[in-house]
């Protein structure tokens, strides 16, 4: 009996410490802001036109930097929450219309004070775990990724699935979008390529793990660019990143290849002329695909075989007014029609990469250092001359295996 | 029995001098009743001294008096020795006679419903069983329903109890052991077991702790647990108490050992662990899939009631982040504009269900009805439309409750509710990490805790697949063969197989 | 009527813990700072010197069946050359078991609570520490049986998890031009398998001590098991120049996750809760170790023995809130691991050979 006393005085000096010292990270779940998404543009002056209100929250956002000149501006969507009205005791019914999210924005020249004057203008603590999007302006990108991405890498509340998107412009304006489903932008934009097994022009590496794995292993990659409208938000082909900074924009045809090559091809559509027909187009609707790249290395000369196979179904034939009877051969005909569809599409893109833009973003560099690891050790300074004048050979194989109801 | 002070005085030759010194060793009360009577032809004075209420009357007109005032031998003689044995082996029809000397032993006996037969000249008397057995009829165990196991309860008759179990268990080796607990109860205590299984440590132990206790009295089984437990500071069960007699009898077979106490309508089960708590008699009246499903919806709500609103509190005051953003929103949203921070409104619920509990215990069924009603329904629902408490926080509450419902054992789920608020607090203010500090805490003293020589998270601790696979959950049929070894079980086969301590 | 003996799967399962640490942490970011994709290799081989250890070792227990190491050490070599060779021992143990509850305090400040300072939680951690090792060694194992198949669950599931994020090719190429790195790095992934010799403290209550071999051996296995395919797994996820600079992969591993259709879908805060049943588990050994270390040492009787525990409480704080900052931390948990091979390859080895020509003599006479 006497044994057990000492041990349980000992136990309850530091609770009574805890109780007394307190409680460091209590906050109430409805105290904290919960970040969803983050825009950041470069900074720009404001004009001075604007008077009243606007004029007094222009001045909000100013923040006062000790050492530079601003050169972001960040802007952070909080929502808005607000009791449930079907719980509130007085039945003040609220309108549909009120906003329901809150943009913050703030300029400065190192995120953190940023984050830390917007502390000063909402009663909320700012908590990053939730944070969904980060959408970064074309202007930043073209600075350098690099230079800014540092702070949502080491920040401890933010994780490496957090979406990175491209905005042409104006990034801000992407988180101000009231969409039509959704309450909040951000999770509307994070949601948006959940779709990218149906349609794979969506860049399908998009997010801060990623970024930072490319970015640290030097590699070119592509990050997904959206358009906004005042309630829509579409990704529109994608900003082309090397060695962190923009080097250029993808359209969604590239991106599309950019996918296949890398074997994240998910699914989407293949076009084709109908065999024999001059206006007639068939489609093919992709279930699976398979890509494999191989370095080749001849009398020292690297050159690549990329070899795609895509499965899928036979989906439409437009533009004939009675298709062919869809049989053996006819599927046969297509299928080798297919298979020069994206042939040809995809030397089209490789072509651009290697000569307009020089940007590996196939990170064909990565095949030859796990596969060739030799020759990546002799070239590797001068990947940048040995890219554009590569010998890709896309070789690409469609098989066809449903043909839905009708033959 | 009662000491010195009636143990040295004996019997005397006159009767009379005899009933007078009972009566004033029970302080004249006006219940003990003596008849004196004259056997029949002979100038021989008898006396019978009993307490009414406790001794069924007609016995002893038929079994005792009946047979000396009006069908005593002619045989009889005076100051003849063999006279008082004549009396006992052909006389007294009643069922068990005793001779006694010493007026310590007739105290006793006639307090606990027996009669004294005083004969004039002799300086012993008898001691005839006469006892009348008051008491409820066998009925529904209340504590411990089952769907499919026997619907009988024990009752506050031992002897009703011991009969329940016989009724179940024929086998020879099943021991009885008589002791009398008490300084003024005096109380029969049986301990029951099966020679060939039980543990004879575990027998040992049992009955050194019941014999040695020096105690004024108990008055039901539980408590009797409290006194004999191996640390009376625990608060987890450490013996199990059970009203059904198959469980009993269950726990027998299993190597267990047994307490049945007069006037207490529980048997005690010892030694426990925690595992064994888990289990329900229900449990081997299905398939082992069935079971075993059901046992493990034991174990979670023995987990939710235990440690939900902790989680809960932890994980929406420290780490959101632990939550779909959507869910987070959602409970932000019902918690906007509270006025108390989140562990006082767990406590403040927690408080409530506490009361509620505790007063639908103590309220007559009819009103108790009405209670819970009242308390659940329209408590809860005003308190969130006047938004004192967030709707989530009614269905943490209500979920711990539920849980703290599956658990078989009613102290254990005791013990889950007197460790919520360490918890809730622990969470508030050390998050989960907190939480899992407590829990390690709590670990190491349920590890630490003993059922009489066998520790009580065994047989988590150390593994062996059949024991888990009997415990934990349910196992199939071949297994249910063994007996689970924890318990130490004498039976010869698995002794020779198996070491002590594996 | 306690239990009497340690049965063979707690041999096991405390063999397991005595290793497996908080060093599963920061196993992938070491390793691969050193011999890059190939570090997997070096763990591996790592592994293999950690049973050349082990086996010799084992020999040294066997001809001391009811001695734990310090009396082991002490009867072989004699009442002051034998204190000299505890010494490091004595200090490598202490070290070591606060610098990982400081490096995993900070681990959790930086994924669980923010703000608490880091004396709070090594503290707690340390006092629940001694209300463990205040119980008998009995119950300590019987809460580390529990804490096993939740540690490895746990672990299995992060790996299991993780499999979705892989990208097989960033573990190629393997072993190109990189042997020389990849054999340097040998002696580091032994490092990280400190505590094998913990076991010596726990030999002595073995029931059946030729199983008891066995699961130690087998038991030696698992942590390597597990280091390896937590860094293989970190490589193929993270790819090597990220890992180079992240400070707790593992647990950034657990950050990637992210596990759809569940309450909880961010695993990596439910994850720290189970790092701390491995960690605690590994510092409870630890600190038994120490305890018994220091009674030795300075041959304080059993009846005093809670005392030693309870200048542990102190002790281990102070230890380990002495760096400055985490980067320190990190130094001087490098740096403790020099005594691991000093003792691992020096002092077992003089002690072991040393016992056997004792013996060798003592057969003579």
């Amino acid at each position: 009996m006497k044994k057990t006393i000492l041990p349980i005085i000992l136990l309850l000096i530091p609770i009574n410490l805890l109780m007394l010292t307190g409680c460091w990270d209590r906050k109430d779940i409805e105290n904290r802001g919960y970040v969803l998404g983050i825009a950041v543009d470069s900074y720009s002056p404001k004009d001075s036109q604007v008077k009243g209100d606007e004029a007094i929250k222009e001045g909000f956002e100013e923040t006062e930097t000790a050492i530079g000149q601003p050169v972001y501006e960040m802007t952070i969507q909080l929502p808005i929450i607000k009791r449930s009205p079907s719980l509130a005791a007085s039945g003040s019914g609220s309108s549909g219309n009120e906003p329901k999210t809150w943009q913050i924005t703030q300029s400065g020249n190192d995120f953190i004070s940023m984050e830390r004057e917007m502390e000063s203008r909402t009663s909320l603590t700012l908590y990053y775990e939730h944070l969904q999007v980060l959408v970064l302006s074309d202007k930043v990108l073209k600075d350098g990724l690099d230079k800014m991405i540092d702070f949502f890498l080491r920040h401890r509340e933010m994780r490496t699935s957090v979406s990175i998107f491209v905005a042409e412009g104006s990034a801000k304006k992407i988180l101000e979008v009231v969409p039509q489903e959704e309450d909040h932008s951000a999770t509307y934009l994070f949601e948006l390529p959940i779709n990218a097994d149906k349609n794979s022009r969506i860049a399908y590496k998009h997010n801060l793990g990623e970024a930072m794995n490319c970015l640290r292993a030097g590699d070119a990659f592509v990050l997904p660019k959206v358009e906004a409208s005042k309630d829509e938000i579409k990704i529109k082909g994608g900003a082309l990143i090397k060695e962190g900074k923009m080097a250029g924009w993808a359209d969604e045809l590239d991106i599309e290849v950019t996918n296949i090559i890398a074997d994240r091809y998910k699914g989407g559509t293949v076009v084709g002329r109908l065999p024999g027909s001059k206006e007639g187009i068939i489609v093919m609707e992709v279930t699976s695909a398979k890509t494999k790249t191989t370095p080749i290395i001849k009398d020292g000369e690297l050159s690549f075989d990329i070899h795609v196979k895509v499965k899928g179904r036979y989906a439409e034939q437009v533009g004939v007014t009675s298709g062919r009877l869809v049989d053996k051969d006819f599927i046969k005909e297509c299928e080798k029609e297919f298979a020069k569809t994206i042939e040809t599409r995809c030397r089209k893109t490789i072509e651009k990469m290697q000569k307009k833009y020089n940007v590996d973003v196939f990170q064909l560099n990565r095949k030859v250092r796990t596969q060739k690891p030799a020759y990546w050790e002799e070239v590797k300074d001068d990947w940048d001359e040995i890219f554009p004048n590569l010998d890709i050979n896309v070789k690409a194989e469609a098989q066809i295996e449903l043909i839905g109801v009708m033959k | 029995m009662y000491g010195r002070k009636y143990g040295n005085i004996k019997l005397t030759r006159n009767m009379q001098d005899n009933i007078t010194n009972i009566k004033n060793a029970m302080n004249n009360n006006f219940d003990i009743k003596s008849k004196e009577f004259k056997l029949r032809g002979q100038e021989i004075y008898g006396a019978v001294v009993y307490i009414p209420s406790l001794v069924n009357e007609d016995l002893i007109l038929q079994h005792i008096i009946n047979p000396l005032m009006i069908e005593s031998s002619l045989l009889l003689d005076r100051d003849d020795p063999i006279l008082f044995k004549t009396i006992k082996d052909s006389m007294i029809t009643a069922q068990n006679a005793q001779e006694v000397e010493s007026l310590d032993e007739i105290l006793f006996a006639i307090m606990s419903g027996d009669t004294f037969l005083c004969i004039q000249g002799y300086e012993k008397g008898f001691i005839i069983s006469t006892k009348k057995y008051l008491g409820r009829q066998v009925g529904e165990p209340v504590l411990e329903p089952s769907v499919q196991g026997s619907q009988e309860g024990f009752t506050e008759t031992i002897r009703d109890n011991i009969g329940l179990i016989r009724r179940r268990l024929r086998d020879p080796n099943l021991v009885f052991q008589v002791h009398k607990l008490g300084r003024r109860t005096k109380l029969e205590v049986v301990t029951i077991y099966i020679k060939d299984i039980a543990d004879q440590n575990v027998v040992d132990e049992v009955i050194k702790r019941i014999s040695s206790l020096d105690i004024e009295g108990v008055h039901s089984t539980a408590q009797l647990g409290l006194h004999i437990t191996d640390s009376p500071n625990s608060i987890f069960p450490l013996f199990q108490v059970t009203e059904r007699p198959d469980r009993a009898v269950r726990g027998l077979m299993e190597g267990r050992v047994a307490i049945l106490m007069e006037g207490g309508a529980r048997a005690l089960l010892v030694p426990v662990t925690l595992p064994l708590l888990v289990q329900s008699i229900d449990d081997y009246c299905e398939n082992w899939i069935i079971a075993s499903i059901l046992r493990l919806s034991r174990y979670v709500g023995l987990f939710i009631s235990s440690f939900l609103p902790a989680i809960y509190i932890a994980v929406t005051s420290h780490h959101p982040g632990m939550l779909p953003t959507i869910l987070v929103l959602t409970i932000a949203g019902s918690r906007a504009g509270m006025p108390f921070p989140g562990i006082m409104e767990a406590i403040l619920m927690e408080v409530t269900i506490a009361m509620l509990q505790e007063a639908s215990i103590r309220l007559p069924r009819v009103v108790g009805q009405t209670v819970s009603i009242v308390g659940g329904l329209v408590i809860g629902q005003a308190a969130v439309q006047a938004g004192i408490v967030g709707p989530i926080m009614v269905i943490i509450t209500a979920l711990t409750a539920i849980g703290s419902f599956t658990i078989p054992d009613y102290s254990l789920g005791l013990a889950t509710r007197a460790i919520r608020i360490p918890f809730m607090i622990l969470a508030a203010t050390l998050g989960i990490f907190g939480v899992s500090m407590g829990m390690l805490l709590l670990l190491i003293y349920a590890a630490d805790l003993e059922s009489f020589g066998v520790r009580y998270i065994r047989p988590l601790s150390p593994y062996r697949s059949s024991d888990l696979r009997q415990t934990l959950i349910s196992s199939k049929k071949s297994s249910m063969i063994e007996r689970p070894v924890f318990l130490n079980p004498q039976d010869k086969q698995k002794q020779s197989k198996v070491k002590r301590g594996e | 009527m306690k239990d009497q003996k340690l049965t063979t799967s707690q041999i096991f399962v405390i063999t397991v813990f005595s290793i497996l640490g908080v060093d599963i942490l920061v196993v992938p970011h070491d390793m691969v700072s050193l011999a890059d994709q190939d570090a997997w290799v070096s763990l591996i081989l790592g592994g293999l010197l950690l049973y050349a250890g082990a086996i010799p070792f084992l020999y040294l227990l066997n001809n001391y069946p009811d001695k734990d190491l310090p009396q082991i050490i002490l009867q072989v070599a004699g009442k002051w050359l034998g204190r000299i060779f505890l010494l490091p021992i004595i200090l490598f143990v202490i070290m070591y078991a606060a610098l990982s509850t400081r490096l995993f305090a900070q681990a959790l400040k930086l994924f669980l609570v923010d703000k608490t300072p880091i004396w709070i939680m090594v503290i707690s951690l340390v006092v629940v520490a001694a209300y463990m090792v205040y119980k008998d060694v009995h119950t300590m194992s019987a809460v580390l049986d529990i804490l096993f198949p939740v540690s490895i669950i746990s672990l299995v599931i992060l790996i299991v998890l993780s499999l979705q994020n892989i990208e097989p090719d960033r573990i190629k190429p393997i072993l190109f031009r990189n042997t020389k790195n990849v054999i340097k790095a040998i002696i580091p992934g032994f490092y990280h398998f400190a505590g094998f010799g913990a076991i010596a403290y726990f030999m002595c209550y073995a029931s059946d001590r030729k199983a008891a071999y066995k699961s130690y051996l087998l038991g030696l296995g698992v942590p390597v098991f597990f280091y390896v395919v937590t860094t293989v797994i970190c490589i193929m996820v993270f790819g090597v120049p990220p890992l180079k600079v992240i400070v707790y992969p593992t647990l950034n591993l657990s950050k990637s996750i992210e596990f759809q259709a569940a309450i909880l879908d961010r695993l990596e805060s439910f994850m720290a809760v189970f790092w701390i049943s491995i960690v605690f588990s590994s510092l409870v050994i630890f600190y038994y170790i120490s305890v018994r270390n220091l009674s030795e040492f300075f041959s304080i009787p059993n009846r005093y023995g809670k005392y030693v525990i309870y200048s542990h409480i102190l002790l281990l704080p102070i230890i380990s809130l002495f760096p400055p900052s985490s980067l320190v931390v990190f130094e001087y948990h490098d740096r403790v691991k020099y005594l691991e091979v000093l003792i691992g390859f020096v002092i077992f080895p003089i002690v072991t050979v040393w016992a056997a020509i004792k013996k060798k003599r003592g057969m003579q006479q």
